[in-house]
């Protein structure tokens, strides 16, 4: 008999009202989660853009912007976001903010075999009125910071510049 | 006869679904969320008037070519995705920053290269209890220090000023 044999398995049987309640339940967990990320700002809507940004890289050692080509597809660091393609590169002797105990100031001091370099980004994007975010995932904001790596190269710095789309 | 706990058409002692307790448990559970969001957590009554109040941020030390992207008119947010009001204004000044002399003394002077950026905001904002909270929830305090959002920009301010 059925009820005696060992591996008796429990039946679970859904009527209608069972599925209108998992759907009701389902309804009221979207809305909950809608409530609690912050994301229900009414209007909020995304367009497909392109970003042209400026990351500069702080304390990397001489030679390293001799690395970097126009056409490199760059990553972030740490998730892996495609973050665009170098359009542009500048660079310039590395500095560092002193303190000048004689006369009361600080003072941007060349850091000796270091350069700073400019990296200009073009990169397809999701515009909202709250955000730019390129590669997925990758917030692009003036004073965030970065950790980039191209091909045979990696630095770290800050967004310094970003073209606005509105002038 | 004995009562299995959960028969074989998956009854709880025969009377209930499993299926209809998960989403009562549910149900009740998000009851719970709702009612403490905004029964409990919101610190502000729906009944406190609300006014435009003018607030300043001060962010010290920025590049200049950081400020290029702060503009009156941009909506400034909390880190946590609150609207924490409008720019009104962008103030850019030279840098100064305190540092000790050599010979101990400390002095006010300049930082090379870098500006301090006055931001001012206005906001509706409620007035509870002496207390200043944007948007209902952000609370704001003279001394303060915030990490702030813009579309363009995110940077570390310290509000300097409140007025109503």
């Amino acid at each position: 008999m059925e009820d005696n044999a060992p591996n008796r398995r429990i039946k679970v049987k859904l009527n209608i009202f069972d599925i209108v309640i998992i759907c009701l339940a389902i309804a009221a967990a979207a809305a909950f989660y809608f409530i609690f990320s912050g994301a229900s700002a009414a209007g909020v809507t995304s367009q497909q853009s392109t970003v042209r940004y400026t990351v500069q890289l702080d304390s990397a050692p001489d030679g390293t912007a001799d690395l970097i080509d126009i056409g490199d597809a760059l990553q972030e660091n740490v998730k892996k976001f495609s973050i665009g393609t170098v359009t542009g590169v500048e660079f310039s002797q590395g500095t560092t903010l002193t303190e000048d105990h004689e006369n009361g100031c600080f003072i941007d001091t060349p850091v000796p075999g270091y350069e700073s370099i400019r990296i200009t980004i073009e990169a397809p994007a999701v515009e909202t009125d709250r955000n730019i975010t390129v590669g997925g995932g990758f917030v692009v904001r003036v004073g965030a910071p970065v950790s980039v790596t191209g091909p045979g190269y990696a630095g770290g710095g800050y967004i310094v510049e970003i073209e606005r789309g509105d002038g | 006869m004995k009562k299995r706990i959960i028969d074989e058409q998956g009854r709880i002692f025969g009377t209930i679904s499993v299926v209809d307790v998960i989403v009562i448990i549910l149900a009740l559970a998000l009851i719970a969320a709702v009612y403490a969001k905004y029964h409990v957590l919101d610190k502000t009554s729906s009944d406190a008037p609300t006014d435009e109040i003018t607030y300043q941020v001060k962010v010290s030390s920025v590049r200049l070519i950081a400020t290029n992207t702060l503009r009156a008119g941009d909506t400034l947010y909390s880190s946590t995705g609150t609207n924490l009001g409008v720019i009104t204004n962008v103030d850019i000044q030279d840098a100064q920053r305190n540092v000790a002399l050599s010979n101990g003394k400390l002095v006010k002077g300049p930082v090379e290269n870098r500006c301090d950026v006055y931001i001012t905001m206005k906001a509706p904002c409620m007035k509870v209890d002496g207390r200043y909270f944007v948007n209902q929830t952000y609370e704001i305090n003279v001394n303060s220090e915030r990490d702030l959002l813009t579309k363009y920009n995110t940077f570390r301010g310290t509000i300097v000023s409140i007025t109503e």
